[in-house]
């Protein structure tokens, strides 16, 4: 157990003024820094690293080993986003050499590394051929293999294509899980931290601004909270829950060689929900090939020239939903036919007085499949 | 070619090797720390320190040659302390053309390494250091097989520079068969003395032995950039 850090950095340095005070729990989860470029995030990860020096006591651990220590000894690797490897080894000499000459031992084989990072076909050519995404991966097996436990990741996939992406964000999400190595990554790609990380803290002009768990961090867009997500194996689809009532389907992941499964999955996910990815009807689509569709309520609507967009609530979350002024028309007048026809049959009854689209009203939305790597 | 002839020959050649050997070692001893140094280096003394090192590449030998007889005459501290390490005055010795020689071929031995330096101290002590590579690790495993090339060249400029030199040496050491004379000195002197044969043979051997180290310097680095570069 690493126990916690305690962030107290207060200093002037050359990009302006820093002050983050906050205490990172590393054993909780996968802590993401987000934020825009030139915000201060790689110079947190420099500060908790020990690369850059700021005011004394500004990092307190509750484990006191890790207390003052020179950036050799402290137990944390900084990973570069544009990773310097060493330009006169080959990719395999780049990592026995910190293998062999790094002060802590690695908790993992090389062979095993190696397959994980799918690196088996670029041992034998040297770094300066390497693509910039082919350098990340390189550089990910090496701060595996140094033996340190706390690995601080700078935007260490954003050259490397999505699949590949996805497959080393679930390896991160799996060892922050199943081994004692704890992780910080930085990342402006918000879904890219959403999908692992536990806790997300927003830093501006070297300020917090915003600290939670990812779908605190989307107030203004359209999230979904999944839990509890169940591998179909007969379908290869995994069934999450929104709440007791309401299942949402995802693809399963991609299946690579690597320890990570769809046993490894993430114990909940933020889907980020494009807001014209999502049809309302009145009546759930019973002939129809959707799989999720969920009961919403609707909570505002706003017109604008083109588009109606439809504020709902669906278990304690809400979305919006952005339709043309044709089809919210077409909708609206097709609940007002329903609702005449219906009048007529029962006229008498005092039942079914129309049905008109405002707050309040109960429609049924389609959303599309779940895709784990959406917007990675 | 008659014995007397080799062994005229001989002399100043194994007088000659014995110098540049023992000013590369020296050079190399003295630059590495220096350079290591001076790469992390950023304060105001920078350009003058720079310049200090780059002297001898504008200087005329004979003027460092007059300020090194000055310096250490017999009757400046300098002087005498260097009697005192050395037990000879530094004119006229051995050991004085080996300082000469190491002042000389100076930048000529900092330049590309300080170069290198420059290009890799500073990523590779970061990279290094957060991966827990101890310093002297960094320094021995990572940093020196990196400026390899740039090592390799010092050593040869140094070493081909050194074969090089008149005028210093002239101004110091004078001509003194198997202490001072070494190739160059000794050509000088034949011509002086219009033995035209030994002239040839003194000029040819110092010919082909800079052209020689020049190519086995410029083979070596072209491999290591072609397999850099592959």
């Amino acid at each position: 157990m690493l126990g916690t850090l305690h962030l107290h950095i207060d200093a002037e340095l050359p990009q302006g003024h820093y002050n983050v005070q906050h205490t990172l729990k590393l054993d909780d989860g996968v802590i993401g820094v987000h934020g825009g470029s030139g915000q201060g995030k790689t110079t947190l990860l420099k500060i908790i690293a020990g690369l850059i020096e700021v005011n004394p006591n500004a990092l307190t651990w509750s484990n006191s080993a890790y207390q003052r220590l020179s950036p050799e000894q402290n137990g944390i690797v900084y990973q570069a986003q544009t990773p310097y490897l060493f330009a006169h080894l080959t990719v395999i000499q780049n990592l026995q050499v910190v293998l062999k000459h790094a002060s802590h031992r690695s908790l993992f084989d090389l062979d095993e590394v190696i397959n994980w990072c799918a690196i088996e076909g670029l041992l034998q050519q040297p770094v300066v051929t390497l693509s910039g995404g082919e350098q990340q991966r390189v550089a990910f097996a090496r701060s595996l293999l140094c033996g340190k436990r706390v690995i601080l990741l700078d935007e260490p996939f954003s050259a490397i294509d999505v699949t590949m992406r996805q497959r080393l964000l679930s390896l991160v999400l799996h060892l922050q899980k199943s081994t004692p190595i704890r992780f910080i990554m930085v990342s402006h790609a918000f879904s890219e931290l959403a999908f692992i990380c536990h806790e997300i803290i927003a830093i501006s002009a070297g300020q917090i601004t915003r600290i939670g768990p990812p779908h605190k961090h989307c107030a203004q867009s359209s999230t979904l909270t999944l839990l509890k997500p169940q591998y179909i194996p007969e379908y290869q689809l995994i069934k999450w829950q929104l709440n007791a009532e309401i299942d949402i389907y995802s693809h399963a992941m991609n299946k690579t060689n690597a320890p990570h499964t769809v046993q490894d999955l993430p114990d909940q996910y933020l889907w980020l929900l494009s807001s014209n990815a999502i049809t309302l009807s009145y009546e759930q689509q019973k002939k129809s090939s959707i799989l999720n569709q969920i009961p919403v309520t609707v909570t505002a609507i706003v017109h604008s020239s083109a588009n109606v967009i439809v504020h709902l609530n669906v278990a304690e979350h809400s979305i919006l939903v952005q339709i043309t002024r044709l089809a919210y028309e077409n909708l609206v007048s097709e609940a007002e036919l329903e609702a005449k026809a219906k009048s007529e049959q029962s006229i008498d009854s005092g039942l079914g007085l129309g049905r008109e689209l405002t707050v309040g009203t109960k429609l049924w939305a389609q959303l599309p499949l779940c895709s784990l790597s959406a917007g990675l | 070619m008659t014995d007397s002839l080799f062994f005229t020959l001989w002399q100043p050649l194994w007088l000659t090797l014995q110098l540049a050997l023992l000013s590369v070692v020296i050079l190399l001893l003295i630059a590495l720390p220096l350079c290591y140094w001076l790469s992390q280096y950023h304060g105001r003394a920078k350009p003058i320190i720079e310049a200090t090192i780059a002297l001898p590449l504008v200087l005329p030998p004979t003027v460092m040659g007059f300020y090194l007889l000055i310096a250490f005459a017999p009757d400046t501290l300098l002087g005498q302390s260097w009697i005192a390490i050395s037990g000879q005055p530094l004119a006229f010795s051995f050991a004085g053309i080996v300082l000469g020689s190491v002042i000389y071929s100076f930048p000529f031995v900092v330049q590309p390494i300080l170069l290198s330096f420059q290009q890799h101290i500073r990523p590779i002590n970061q990279t290094a250091a957060t991966l827990g590579i101890t310093w002297w690790r960094r320094i021995v495993f990572i940093l020196l097989p990196a400026v390899k090339p740039a090592l390799i060249s010092a050593i040869t400029l140094g070493f081909a520079h050194t074969l090089g030199e008149f005028g210093l040496i002239l101004m110091i050491g004078g001509n003194i068969p198997g202490h001072t004379q070494v190739l160059s000195i000794a050509l000088y002197q034949s011509v002086e003395t219009m033995q035209y044969a030994q002239a040839h043979w003194l000029a040819g051997i110092l010919l082909g032995f800079s052209f020689l180290i020049l190519v086995i310097m410029y083979t070596y680095n072209r491999t290591f950039y072609r397999m850099q570069q592959c």
